[in-house]
């Protein structure tokens, strides 16, 4: 086998709970339907390659592990999230799944009040090495109730590490690295990502969480990208480069917190920057970035800071619209014009 | 607490006000906002308004008196309060009240003009009058940085606003507005490539470079040329020095030292010429301190005679061959080398007939002297071979007027044909 492989961005996700799991007897997966029909005796037949949740992420897990380590709950958010919590905080390192982001009203509890407070008001005795699977994204389909990009409400409360990976490479790294911290980690996935591939080493490495990666190198503008936004920015990124304006595209990786330093540098140099992200539009992670560059880069600005986001709407389930709705590179070109117009002019 | 009434400023250039009327008197009592006084400054008339609700404590400038920009005009606080509190508050020198004192002497020299110039700037970005300019925090910084007028700069970004790319235009390819009219001298040294300007030269050419490019950045210079007869003077001077030579006087005569003097005199009967023109401000002196250009080696310096309105032609030869030798010699301190109203630059010695001298900045005008021409002339309905000097006067359009500058040439060359005059 070559020493990188091409792999899904889910391929890439299955390998680094694989690797947690195989390395550590303590880590466990629970979720709804991460197990499907494995070592269920009437279904002996699919016992071998259970679907392995929703979009089949934990796909062969349950098979290799036993369902005494990928664990089926019901169709209860808040069950499945507080078993979670309190087998972190009594010495497992639990991976759980809770399918779309969307149902953050029913496991709120667990995650802001329960796992994001327990080592703070233990004065640092407990302790929660839990990763928290989540799904985002519009663009599958899946209407107004199972399509919103939620990150941002979980990067709002302290105690929480939240992670958006953007490729498959990342997506494996990050995980590897969330596995090996003691918090809890909300790793949020784009489910219109899973089919894409990129390359993926072998072996065990990791994504520094909290740090951003600089995906292009540029001069004029900075854009910063989360998750799949990131994509939206290198196109952005290449329609700009035929008017000789360079941009530099920072892929975030971790919302909470976010690398204030490396959007900074970026700033320093460039002057001028784009945060695309596809939540709604306010109080979100490109409305922080915005806001804290804004303070502390301030001196360096050479414009407005400009947002690019899905619109103050639910998310349509046509098609055409919800297409729309989603940030594109169009969308870039035309909110952040004030921008990149003058640019144009100058360097063509 | 007691507040202070202080003196607005009113426009950029703007250094002193006067109080033209007192609409309350001490003891009135004054509502916040409501006007108290009527002041003006050389172009326009404004009401101050009253900083807060009370008493009227103190008048500190009675009516027609003239004041500094916020110089404290007076006080406002509750009946029976000590007014100490509020003047110990102010800046004790922004409270004194200055004097034209500047009749006599220009108040600063050149040399330091610049720094007062720039700590009297208006924050980069606050605007001028009404009008709003919208610059980048980082096109801001880069202005500040290099010293740019930013009323002067093109916004091309969003909104018409001010961008680095803007700036990096600027510094490449100079400026895109002229300054508006009474702000010249407020760019004075601040030239649209001033950082630049001198770049890679010793430090004497590098303060030559930057004075001579803002000589003819912010003036308008026009040079006018005439010649004077001279066979007089030159006998003149033959026979004063033989005098000289018997008197205690220990210094030559040379004719520098007598087209001195006729300078001298024609500045003192045509003081328009002997004035300097900075920081929007226009000055007549009465005083004559006279720059006299002195060639050295490495560059060009201008030693300054002191009133020299108040020297005998020999005190004046002592004083010039004395400043010379200093400034050869590289002994000239920074007050010999400032203040002057008026410059004498010679290219005799070198044979130079005509030539357009720069300006040394304020000033409205430098004499320049040529090589003495012989020329044939009709005298008496006799061919007669004549000497004229050639004189190159260079004049500040912005102040004077070509007829104005003709004028003193004439006035000039009345003193050199008729030298006894000069000892009148």
């Amino acid at each position: 086998m070559s020493e990188n492989r091409n792999m899904t961005f889910m391929g890439a996700i299955n390998e680094a709970i694989d690797m947690s799991m195989e390395a550590d007897d303590n880590v466990i997966v629970i979720g709804t339907d991460v197990s499907g029909g494995a070592e269920i005796e009437h279904l002996e037949e699919e016992k071998e390659d259970s679907f392995g949740g929703v979009f089949g992420v934990t796909q062969g897990l349950a098979a290799k592990y036993t369902r005494n380590r990928v664990i089926d709950t019901p169709i209860a958010e808040h069950v499945t999230i507080s078993s979670a919590v309190g087998a972190a905080a009594t010495g497992l390192r639990p991976i759980a799944e809770t399918m779309f982001n969307d149902f953050v009203g029913f496991m709120l509890d667990p995650v802001l009040n329960q796992g994001a407070k327990m080592r703070y008001m233990f004065g640092g005795k407990a302790k929660i090495p839990m990763t928290m699977r989540t799904i985002h994204g519009a663009g599958a389909g899946a209407a107004a109730q199972h399509s919103q990009t939620l990150y941002g409400m979980f990067a709002a409360i302290p105690g929480v590490k939240v992670v958006v990976p953007s490729n498959p490479n990342d997506a494996k790294g990050l995980f590897l690295a969330a596995m090996a911290d003691d918090n809890l980690v909300v790793f949020s996935e784009d489910k219109t990502l899973y089919g894409t591939k990129g390359e993926v080493p072998e072996g065990h490495y990791t994504v520094e969480l909290g740090k951003a990666g600089i995906a292009r190198e540029g001069e004029d503008l900075t854009i910063v990208g989360i998750g799949k936004m990131v994509q939206v920015a290198q196109e952005v990124a290449e329609q700009l480069e035929t008017s000789n304006v360079s941009v530099e595209v920072i892929d975030l990786r971790t919302v909470s917190p976010w690398d204030e330093e490396t959007v900074l540098e970026s700033v320093k140099k460039t002057g001028r920057l784009v945060v695309v992200d596809e939540a709604n539009p306010h109080n979100n992670t490109a409305t922080d970035v915005a806001s804290v560059i804004g303070d502390i880069g301030f001196d360096y600005l050479d414009g407005p800071i400009k947002t690019v986001c899905a619109p103050d709407t639910p998310v349509p389930f046509s098609a055409n619209l919800e297409q729309a709705y989603i940030p594109h590179a169009d969308k870039v070109m035309d909110v952040a014009s004030e921008l990149i117009e003058d640019l144009k002019s100058v360097k063509s | 607490m007691a507040e202070n009434i202080v003196m607005p400023k009113l426009g950029m250039t703007m250094k002193e006000g006067t109080v033209e009327e007192w609409h309350k008197s001490v003891g009135d009592t004054v509502e916040a906002g409501e006007t108290v006084a009527t002041i003006s400054s050389e172009k326009l008339s404004q009401d101050v308004e009253s900083p807060g609700a009370g008493e009227l404590l103190e008048i500190k400038v009675d009516a027609g008196d003239s004041i500094e920009v916020k110089g404290i005009m007076g006080v406002i606080g509750e009946a029976g309060e000590s007014t100490v509190e509020a003047g110990s508050a102010e800046d004790e020198g922004e409270a004194e009240t200055p004097e034209t004192a500047g009749k006599d002497e220009p108040a600063e020299t050149p040399a330091e003009a610049p720094q007062t110039q720039n700590a009297d700037k208006r924050p980069a970005g606050s605007a001028q009058a009404d009008v709003r300019i919208f610059i980048s925090p980082l096109a801001r910084r880069m202005a500040a940085e290099h010293d740019l007028p930013i009323e002067q700069i093109e916004g091309t970004g969003g909104n018409g606003r001010i961008t680095r790319l803007d700036i990096n235009r600027v510094l490449a390819g100079g400026l895109d507005k002229a300054a508006a009219a009474g702000e010249t001298a407020e760019a004075a040294g601040t030239t649209p490539q001033a950082a630049d300007v001198g770049e890679g030269l010793n430090p004497m050419r590098k303060t030559i470079a930057r004075n001579m490019r803002a000589s003819l950045d912010n003036t308008a210079q026009l040079t006018l040329h005439r010649k004077a007869e001279i066979d007089q003077l030159i006998d003149f001077q033959k026979k004063l020095r033989t005098e000289a030579e018997q008197s205690s006087i220990d210094v030559k005569l040379s004719l520098t030292v007598l087209i001195a003097k006729a300078t001298v005199l024609a500045l003192q009967d045509y003081k328009k010429m002997n004035s300097r023109y900075e920081n929007g401000e226009l000055t007549e002196y009465d005083a004559v301190h006279l720059g006299i250009a002195t060639a050295l080696d490495e560059g060009l310096v201008v030693p300054v005679v002191k009133h020299a309105e108040q020297k005998s032609i020999g005190a004046l030869a002592e004083e010039i061959r004395d400043l010379s030798a200093q400034a050869r010699h590289g002994e000239a301190s920074q007050e010999t080398l400032s203040g002057s109203t008026f410059s004498i630059s010679n290219m005799g010695g070198s044979g130079v007939e005509y030539f357009t001298p720069i300006l040394n900045t304020a000033e409205s005008g430098i004499l320049g002297v040529g090589a003495f021409q012989k020329e044939l002339a009709m005298v008496n309905d006799e061919v007669t071979e004549i000497t004229k000097i050639p004189f190159s006067l260079t004049f500040d359009h912005q102040i004077l007027d070509g007829a104005a500058a003709g004028e003193f040439l004439t006035i000039l060359v009345r003193y050199i044909e008729n030298p006894y005059l000069l000892v009148l």
